[in-house]
């Protein structure tokens, strides 16, 4: 994957037979190897840009192309493949198989994916190699994330979606974390989208896309921060 | 895929009480279908293959004699005739073959006491056979009785082709009173080869051990429908020491098709041999009681097992049915608690039937454990079960024999079923969007019936206003719920209209009997005794008007019995309200039964009308009596002794309380020579309550296992519904209630819809077991009683409040552990 592009993406929900805007006519370009950061408050429509991008989701109106092929017009078992080959997901929520094995679960994702990755190295990457059998349910929270993003990176996606990563850590495990993200896109060149309502994990990006109420309200090149470096709010 | 299926197999193991009665329940019904089939089965070939080779009758007669001709008078001439009965023989010279229908009546009553039918018209016999393609034998029989023990002695000759005995132990009888007895009765009374056997002063030597494959079940007599291994028993015995035994005798003739004949197919009086479409007329031969009695010593085997079978077979499927159920409820339960966990899965890329194909771990590890420890448990339990049922019939024990008949049906049925019903439900809820299923979201969503509960229960304590709120929350487990208790009372209201169905029947019919023994006469009698006298003859109704002399119409020929009587001082007879309706029936106003009347829609005043004599008689239906049974229309007896042109009032039947009738050695010869039979009404009653107390065990099983299955079912939904109401739970106790008030308000949600779902479950059953009788009265052709009582139905109701009960306790146990931790965990 060259680029997405995002052509006048509309998401539209009806309230009590009202429309309501999650997210009005937004249009940008992602380059691959970008680490683009989706700053907003909560109900900006940040996590709903996220999921239309991802294919989780369907736009109201408007094209996504990913090089060149508009992933608005899939049909459900397209969207399963190209989220399948493409796309890697981490939630703030982790959404682990709770009775299975970190290592299970990373193969969960290294299973579907075309081009593996050896996922003993993986594991070894997230730094879990001595918790590598134990049950997911075992883990501190920053572990279980970083199995999350092992299992995602298993797949060895063309971009990674992120969706408040840490949101369920504190700010040591948070940076960890945060780390382990920004090293793989140098290692990798994976494409990662970033949301988070934290304008200092912001800063992580290469873009700082700032939203509110549904429309983009700023779109800003940066220079990366390392991870240590960010001021948690 | 493979890891799908672990993460489903690990998921299962933490759910043990689920998987575990999924696992039983197959089980049982595993267990059930093989040990019933494997039984039946087995003795279903043994007993047509024994039934084979021991050339068994395919039917039996006594020629017609309706053609009795001037040279059959011949065969008389030997006996000893009494006075009246030379009269007739006198008369019958004068008219034969065409006297009146009295005389031939009586004629013919004279040549059946004296078992000369199988001496007549041999020529037309043998025509007959030639013409319908059967070979017969004359089989011979004497029975003799002390009121308690019934013995047959059977003329054995080892030239006959038809009904060979099958020898267990010993020989066949040879020389004289040498005896070969039926197997059973040996084995019950200790009996051996060598053994001396007294019977009235004559001592026999056993000298082997039989079954005969006209007596499959050996029913002595029709008073006796019960075979008794312990007191009734046949001998096989030579010429001479048959010609020397003392007992009523009966001839008949027993025959067997040239051609392939289906035994399976054969019915008791009609269908394919005689009746209007039968092979052979009625004015060939005929059949008589007893003929009858002897298909059903054979045939009743037929009766017995296929009902048994169908009704194990619609029990499985029930069970199977409820397996099903419980499987839908577990694997949706799993999905929605995995929920955010499927959502990952789909956005990672894993398709919808992957995702559901995982969750066929549940039907398949059920099928595997419960079907095939069913299948040997099964087989173990089908060897009692056979010998339960050679107990009651005379047939040699199939060998035993490991089969594979039924594996295509205990594993692939079933897998199939619940495979397509789990994954269905599966696919169904996977395929929902992956940020649908990624939501967090509550399972306790309130909907249309939940908001109504609140409103109506708004005045009660929350604690009320709560526990309907997550009743009405979720409406699959409630519907489930109430499915159950409602299949559960069903099945329970009709065990128990069945035992009160009998125990109904059994006093309708023996209540009003006074008497012990009915006497039946091979002649028409005139002197008068001190009993309760009848005078029945059968008769075929011509024409039925209404009181307003319109006709009513009928199909079928109705054939009745008139019974004339006198004032029965032994038998009552009364209607519906217990009025005394004997003093009704003078002259030509008749009582019929509530059988008769319901069958043929007619009521009091409305007229009968019958040909007698070549004449045409009117009679006035003037009551209807309580019985369901009779087909007996209850006319004055000197009256109807007038009208078949008797000289003075006759009977050839009488009620009687004198003991002298239970036990033929102490009847006066002469009398014992003109009785044509003896029913023991104290006897038939007796066997008929031993038979009910069977019954009834029965239903007390049947009860247990309707129990069983409300408890599995009660079990698994109380765990599913701890399981989804973890969260609440944890957070009350953080917030101080008790164990036991949080399984009062969580787990005891259901009891009213229970009680509700089993108090409908009663009037329906009731309604619909009356609509099928109401459609099977023509054809059984009797009219049964259904009901049931305020106790019977207070039983069935505690013992599903029971299951229901014991299956929450064990989910208590579940509640108890669940600890406040839960409460502080993300989603």
């Amino acid at each position: 994957m060259e680029e997405i592009i995002l052509k006048k993406v509309s998401k539209i929900y009806r309230i009590e037979n009202k429309p309501f805007y999650a997210l009005y006519d937004i249009s940008f370009t992602i380059k691959k190897g970008e680490i683009i950061t989706v700053l907003g408050p909560s109900g900006s429509g940040k996590t709903t840009l996220l999921n239309l991008i991802s294919g989780l989701d369907r736009v109201s109106s408007g094209a996504i192309y990913y090089d060149n092929k508009n992933i608005a017009k899939y049909s459900d078992r397209q969207l399963t493949n190209h989220r399948r080959l493409k796309s890697g997901f981490i939630f703030q929520n982790y959404n682990l198989l709770e009775h299975l094995t970190v290592k299970e679960n990373i193969l969960v994702g290294s299973y579907v994916a075309q081009n593996k990755i050896d996922v003993t190295e993986l594991i070894k990457v997230v730094d879990l190699t001595k918790h590598a059998k134990k049950s997911v349910y075992q883990l501190s929270g920053g572990e279980q994330q970083r199995v999350s993003i092992a299992r995602a990176v298993a797949k060895n996606p063309e971009v990674l979606f992120c969706d408040e990563p840490t949101g369920a850590l504190d700010e040591e495990m948070g940076k960890h974390v945060l780390e382990k993200l920004v090293a793989i896109n140098k290692q990798m060149a994976t494409t990662i989208i970033l949301v988070t309502h934290n304008p200092g994990i912001a800063e992580i990006g290469d873009r700082i896309i700032k939203m509110n109420s549904g429309k983009i309200i700023s779109d800003k090149t940066h220079k990366r921060k390392p991870p240590k470096e960010i001021e948690w709010a | 895929m493979k890891l799908l299926l672990l993460n489903a197999i690990k998921g299962l193991w933490r759910k043990k009480i689920q998987i575990i009665a999924i696992i039983l329940l197959l089980m049982i019904a595993t267990i059930l279908y093989v040990a019933s089939n494997n039984a039946i089965n087995r003795l279903e070939d043994g007993y047509y293959d024994y039934l084979e080779k021991q050339q068994v009758e395919h039917f039996s007669f006594v020629p017609a004699m309706e053609n009795l001709q001037l040279e059959d008078l011949d065969l008389l001439q030997a006996i000893a005739l009494t006075e009246e009965e030379e009269g007739i023989v006198q008369q019958a010279k004068f008219c034969l073959p065409d006297c009146n229908p009295q005389t031939m009546m009586m004629l013919r009553s004279i040549f059946a006491k004296y078992n000369l039918q199988v001496e007549l018209n041999k020529d037309e016999i043998d025509k007959i056979a030639e013409k319908h393609g059967f070979d017969y034998e004359l089989t011979q029989s004497k029975l003799r009785t002390d009121g308690t023990k019934y013995y047959k002695a059977i003329l054995y000759d080892e030239t006959k082709q038809i009904n060979q005995p099958y020898l267990l132990e010993g020989n066949l009888p040879q020389a004289d009173n040498d005896v070969a007895i039926l197997y059973n009765y040996a084995q019950a009374n200790n009996l051996k080869i060598g053994d001396q056997y007294e019977l009235n002063g004559e001592q026999y030597n056993i000298v082997g051990t039989v079954f005969l494959p006209d007596y499959v079940y050996p029913i002595m007599t029709i008073n006796t429908p019960m075979f008794d291994e312990e007191n009734n028993n046949i001998f096989l015995m030579n010429e001479a020491t048959y010609q020397a035994f003392v007992g009523s005798e009966n001839k008949v003739f027993s025959a067997r098709f040239h051609e392939e004949f289906d035994l399976k197919h054969r019915s008791y009086i009609e269908g394919p041999i005689f009746g209007e479409d039968g092979i052979i007329a009625e004015d060939e031969i005929n059949m008589t009681t007893n003929n009858f009695l002897r298909l059903l010593r054979v045939d009743t085997i037929q009766a017995d097992l296929e009902p048994n079978r169908t009704f194990t077979n619609a029990f499985v499927n029930v069970l199977l049915g409820i397996s099903a159920v419980i499987i839908l409820i577990v694997v949706k339960k799993r999905i929605e608690n995995e929920k955010s966990q499927v959502g990952i899965l789909k956005a990672v890329g894993y398709s919808a039937s992957s995702i559901a194909s995982s969750y066929l771990v549940y039907p398949f590890i059920g099928v595997l454990f419960g079907c095939t420890i069913g299948y040997f448990l099964g087989l173990l339990l089908s060897e009692p079960l056979i010998e339960v049922y050679v107990s009651y019939y005379n047939v040699p024990l199939p060998g035993y024999q490991v089969t594979l008949e039924y594996l295509s049906r205990i594993f692939l049925f079933p897998l199939i079923l619940l495979s397509t019903v789990s994954f269905i439900i599966a696919f169904l809820m996977v395929k929902k969007p992956p940020l649908y299923l990624l939501k967090e979201g509550s399972n306790l969503k309130v909907n249309f019936f939940a908001k109504l509960s609140n409103k109506i229960l708004k005045k009660r304590a929350f604690k009320t206003r709560f526990k309907y709120s997550l009743a009405f929350r979720s409406l699959g487990k409630l519907m489930i719920v109430t499915i159950v208790s409602f299949a559960s009372g069903m099945l329970i209201t009709l065990f128990m209209i069945g035992s009160g169905l009998f125990t109904e029947l059994l006093d309708q019919t023996f209540g009003n009997m006074k008497f012990d023994y009915i006497v039946s006469y091979n002649t028409f009698m005139k002197e008068e005794a001190e009993d309760d006298l009848f005078l029945n003859l059968d008769n075929t109704i011509v024409k039925i008007a209404a009181s307003d002399g319109s006709e009513i119409a009928f199909e079928d020929e109705i054939t009745v019995t008139l019974s004339g009587l006198d004032a029965p001082q032994y038998l009552k007879i009364e209607d519906g309200e217990e009025n005394d309706l004997i003093p009704a029936a003078e002259e030509n106003k008749v009582l019929v039964s509530y059988r008769f009347a319901e069958l043929n829609k007619v009521g009091v005043d409305d007229f009968l009308y019958f040909e007698i004599n070549d004449e045409e008689y009117k009679f006035i239906i003037a009551g209807i009596y309580q019985d369901y049974f009779s087909r007996m229309i209850f006319i004055d007896r000197a009256y109807l002794s007038e009208l078949y042109g008797f000289e003075e009032p006759v009977y050839n039947q009488k009620y009687s309380i004198d003991e002298k009738y239970g036990d033929t050695s102490k009847i006066e010869d002469e009398e014992l020579a003109q009785i044509e039979g003896i029913f023991g009404v104290r006897e038939l009653e007796k066997n008929i309550e031993d038979e009910i107390e069977v019954f009834n065990y029965v239903i007390y099983v049947i009860i247990a296992f309707a129990a069983l299955m409300a408890f599995l079912i009660m079990l698994v939904i109380a765990n599913v519904i701890v399981e989804e109401n973890r969260k609440n739970i944890s957070l009350m106790k953080v917030l101080g209630y008790k164990n036991k008030e949080i399984g009062d308000i969580i787990l005891n949600i259901y009891t009213p819809f229970i009680i509700f779902a089993y108090l409908i479950s009663i009037p329906a059953m009731v309604y619909l077991i009356r609509y099928i009788l109401d459609i099977l009265a023509d054809d059984i052709g009797f009219i049964i009683p259904v009901s049931i009582s305020f106790f019977q139905g207070f039983v069935g109701l505690i013992a599903i409040l029971i299951a229901y009960y014991l299956g929450i306790g064990f989910s208590k146990r579940v509640l108890n552990k669940i600890s406040l931790s839960e409460a502080l965990k993300r989603e």
